[in-house]
């Protein structure tokens, strides 16, 4: 900041300059001007790579749905064997699955939203029939689809009795949630392997099947799920990065005319000669020792 | 201020303006980022090359060409210059270099090779108002 301004032969004492008045003289303005719009062009480009990683992010998660669905699917024990770790790279994988429902363990997963609509998962478990035998008899948790209420007594649930072959996209079992017992009999709030085995009993798989289709078919008023995604932001990371780099430039324009405000009122004060720096600039300076 | 009697008549820089203050750090730190800038530029050119030019690495399902060294290059390459950029700001204003030259300096983080060329000026420009 300035200090006093010395009181030299070609600097005969001029007034103490404010960064205000320094900032209204018509370079500063003019530069401002320049500046901001400059970090308006950033700003700008900034917001167009935004939008660029949502379409691309869009079209990449698109892509990645369109894969799933394309996949033949294969039978589960095929792919994961019950009781063992759920490898994140199974997520969307199509299996297929033969056994019958227990009509008696059949759940309500709670607070589920589809299309925006909160409702609740039809979770059921399917007693696996299989020639692999560690598969055969272990329980598979299939979503069966997605309903608008919360009443395990719904008509519309009733659980297709005798053999089913079904087919499903594989996801990751879910973190325990509320223990059994503090919701209402029939409804749970969590899709967990690990808290299932308690209810259900076992051999378990550690993931469950999101339902797309059975053999015989089931009430269609239950509404099918779409294909699970791996969590993802949807946005794709190189043009997040570039916008936030674009933020950051025009960030920079307002710093430099600051910058160049502070210089201004310094050179002003006759503090300095940025032309000049290498030069005595203040030879009158009165604490300054007199040059040899 | 009394400090300043200290000073040597020769080196004029009495307490006021702040300018070249680390300057020397400012310039070190400015001298390794235009070598990573530079480099990291060229392998982005040699990857934007094979990419959209030779295409060796083919074509994905909607026709757009695969990366070839990956994505990340164009990802790294984008913060390295922000960095570069930072040391840049910091040089030029401890130097108080005018606004020309800022620009110049923030333009040779995007064209190939110049940031070493430039870098062997500014530094040598820089070393020799600092009285090296």
């Amino acid at each position: 900041m300035p200090e006093t301004p010395p009181a030299g032969p070609e600097t005969p004492a001029r007034p103490r300059v404010t960064l205000w008045q320094v900032a209204r003289t018509p370079r500063m303005i003019g530069l401002l001007v320049l500046f901001l719009a400059a970090a308006a062009v950033c700003g700008r480009l900034g917001a167009w790579q935004l939008e660029r990683a949502e379409v691309r992010g869009a079209a990449a998660q698109a892509q990645r749905l369109a894969e799933i669905e394309a996949q033949e699917p294969v039978p589960i024990e095929d792919v994961l064997a019950p009781q063992s770790t759920f490898d994140g790279a199974l997520v969307g994988r199509r299996v297929e699955a033969t056994g019958e429902y227990e009509a008696g363990g059949q759940l309500l997963v709670v607070d589920r939203a589809l299309d925006g609509r909160t409702g609740s998962l039809v979770l059921t478990p399917l007693r696996v029939t299989s020639d692999d035998p560690d598969a055969d008899g272990a329980v598979l948790p299939v979503v069966r689809g997605w309903v608008a209420g919360d009443d395990p007594g719904d008509p519309l649930l009733a659980v297709p009795e005798g053999p089913v072959t079904l087919t499903g996209y594989l996801q990751g079992s879910e973190d325990s949630g509320e223990l059994h017992g503090a919701l209402d009999p029939g409804t749970t709030d969590s899709i967990s392997s690990a808290e299932l085995l308690g209810v259900w009993g076992g051999p378990i798989w550690t993931g469950y099947a999101v339902l797309t289709g059975a053999e015989p078919t089931q009430d269609d008023g239950i509404a099918l799920l779409p294909p699970p995604t791996r969590s993802g932001t949807g946005l794709n990371i190189q043009n997040l990065g570039y916008a936030a780099q674009w933020f950051v430039f025009g960030g920079f324009a307002v710093f430099l005319w600051v910058r160049l405000l502070k210089d201004e009122v310094l050179r002003e004060s006759g503090a300095f000669d940025p032309e000049q720096p290498d030069a005595p600039e203040q030879p009158g300076a009165p604490e300054r020792p007199a040059a040899p | 201020m009394t400090e300043s009697q200290q000073q040597q008549p020769t080196a004029p820089r009495p307490a006021g303006p702040p300018a070249l203050e680390g300057a020397r750090g400012r310039l070190g730190r400015y001298r390794v980022m235009a070598f990573v800038t530079g480099t990291m530029l060229l392998v982005l050119c040699l990857e934007m090359v094979l990419k959209y030019v030779v295409h060796a690495n083919g074509l994905d399902a909607a026709g757009d060409p695969r990366p070839v060294l990956g994505t990340w290059i164009a990802i790294v390459h984008g913060w390295i210059y922000v960095v570069y950029l930072v040391t840049v700001v910091q040089l030029w204003s401890a130097m108080r270099w005018s606004l020309g030259r800022l620009v110049t300096m923030a333009l040779a983080g995007v064209v190939p090779v110049m940031s070493f060329v430039l870098e062997r000026k500014v530094h040598a420009e820089a070393t020799a108002r600092l009285g090296a």
